[in-house]
């Protein structure tokens, strides 16, 4: 258990492939971040305080979700992420 | 409904040439001072009840052969309990404010009652016989009238979906004063057909669009081209098809913007379905500081050009004065240049409407119509994973996961 939250903790480097708005995309770590993955979604998005992107995951051993700016979750193979506004109406 | 209309339905019409004490309330029938034995072998006067089914001037066949009492149970005139009638006991709140003690089921010769004229009848004769055995002078044509209005109804015809599953109580929870709907795009416009059809008194639009013929596939209902040849105002557009069915559909031309926000003031709740993230934030700021509660829903459809697929999602987040914190992490605010990356505006019918559905539910959740176990204040849709995920909750504890 301790081992898990440690810097080199095995699965700190592993890389792992996960689909990002339906392309398949490499990640390194053990973690990822909104912000990463907004990244992967769409490279050089402009962000700030005030464009605030919608992230949902779900992935097929786990429970679905969503991120918001300041949040994680744990990659696992195969997870899927969504990225997009949520500001049509 | 006017008092009018129901007064010339012929089966009440008859009840009340007859001489009974007859009302309607809250898509009932009632006949009042019915003379009735008690199990202390006086008489009382006590209220028969039935629901209503069908529209005014056309009255359907009434849905069963029950019908409510208020007042003690009646008895034969030998103050044994009528047992030929008898159904259940207990308090039975039909709607605020308007409780009935007994729940009576008599069928008649071949199943079913006709009319009202004979379900009302049958029920009132067995029951007052018995009284005018003791007092000759008991009857339950009192030939007095009551006006029989349906005074603070919003609709024109009764709202029998409520009144046939006993649900007008709850119902009642969402008879606010005044809600607003800012925005009558896709979602606005079945934000607003969902809540027309609830007791709320006035609801107020607000858009400075016309209606166009690509509204008309993405809104609810069927519009016909020469209402589109019109190009009418939105907001007129739709005051006008729901004017068909209640009152209070209020409509007001022009965004709201910094100028004209005190237009939203002692609104109660507001369903916020704008595009502009920079409107979006101008009325956000408006109604936290005012208090007033609201839902802000968005969608975001994208194409995926491998496969000529649509993804996305739709969100609905609520904002309350107990909390709001949330609502800038979830809700784009910012300005939407045409430098903006990736932006798209594909919206579909049906993620429109689930998107309106979400929010319409939340606001019946904060209304306590719906039970609401985790209190969630943000709800995402996500097409792709058919999923639906909560957060933001202040109700139960969630067992924490690491």
């Amino acid at each position: 258990m301790q081992n898990e939250h440690s810097e080199d903790a095995p699965g700190q480097n592993k890389t792992t492939t996960i689909i990002v708005n339906g392309r398949p995309r490499e990640f390194v770590g053990h973690k990822i971040t909104y912000l990463e993955v907004v990244q992967l979604a769409f490279p050089g998005a402009t962000m700030g305080e005030s464009v605030i992107y919608t992230v949902t995951y779900t992935n097929p051993h786990g429970k679905d979700g969503e991120l918001v700016n300041g949040q994680d979750v744990s990659v696992k193979e195969g997870m899927v992420f969504i990225v997009g506004k949520s500001n049509r109406s | 409904m006017s008092a009018n209309q129901i007064v010339h339905n012929p089966d009440i019409r008859r009840l009340q040439d007859e001489g009974y004490e007859v009302e309607v309330s809250n898509g009932h029938l009632l006949i009042h001072s019915v003379p009735y034995v008690t199990s202390q072998r006086t008489v009382a006067l006590g209220t028969v009840v039935t629901d209503l089914n069908g529209t005014i001037g056309q009255l359907g066949a009434p849905k069963d052969h029950q019908v409510w009492f208020v007042g003690e149970f009646p008895c034969h005139q030998t103050g044994a309990p009528i047992e030929a009638i008898r159904h259940s006991t207990g308090n039975m709140v039909l709607w605020g404010g308007f409780t009935a003690q007994h729940r009576f089921s008599n069928k008649p010769e071949g199943g079913n009652y006709q009319n009202y004229y004979s379900k009302m009848k049958r029920y009132v004769t067995i029951i007052s016989n018995e009284a005018q055995a003791i007092d000759p002078a008991a009857t339950p044509c009192t030939f007095k009238l009551i006006v029989p209005a349906e005074e603070g109804s919003v609709f024109k015809y009764w709202d029998s979906a409520s009144s046939r599953a006993n649900i007008l109580p709850v119902s009642e929870k969402l008879a606010m004063d005044k809600v607003a709907v800012i925005g009558l795009g896709g979602t606005g416009s079945y934000v607003l057909d969902l809540i027309a059809k609830t007791p709320v008194k006035e609801i107020h639009l607000f858009d400075g669009d016309v209606f166009e013929q690509h509204n008309a596939f993405r809104s609810p209902g069927a519009a016909t081209a020469a209402m589109l040849e019109a190009k009418p105002n939105k907001v007129d557009y739709y005051a006008q098809i729901y004017d068909s069915m209640r009152t209070g559909v209020i409509p007001h031309h022009g965004y709201v913007t910094e100028d004209n926000l005190n237009d939203l003031d002692g609104i109660g709740f507001v369903f916020l379905c704008v595009d502009s993230g920079l409107a979006r934030k101008t009325i956000s700021l408006y109604l936290r500081s005012q208090g007033i509660p609201f839902v802000d829903v968005g969608m975001d459809l994208m194409l995926e050009p491998e496969n000529m697929r649509l993804q996305g999602f739709c969100r609905s987040t609520l904002c309350t004065p107990e909390k709001s914190d949330h609502f800038d992490r979830y809700a784009h605010q910012g300005a939407d240049n045409d430098d903006d990356l990736y932006r798209t505006n594909i919206q579909v019918a049906d993620i429109n409407a689930l998107n309106a559905a979400l929010a319409v539910i939340k606001w019946k959740q904060y209304r306590g119509f719906y039970n609401d176990h985790y209190v969630a204040h943000q709800s995402l849709y996500t097409i792709d994973f058919h999923s639906l995920t909560r957060d933001e909750t202040t109700g139960a504890i969630i067992a924490h996961e690491n």
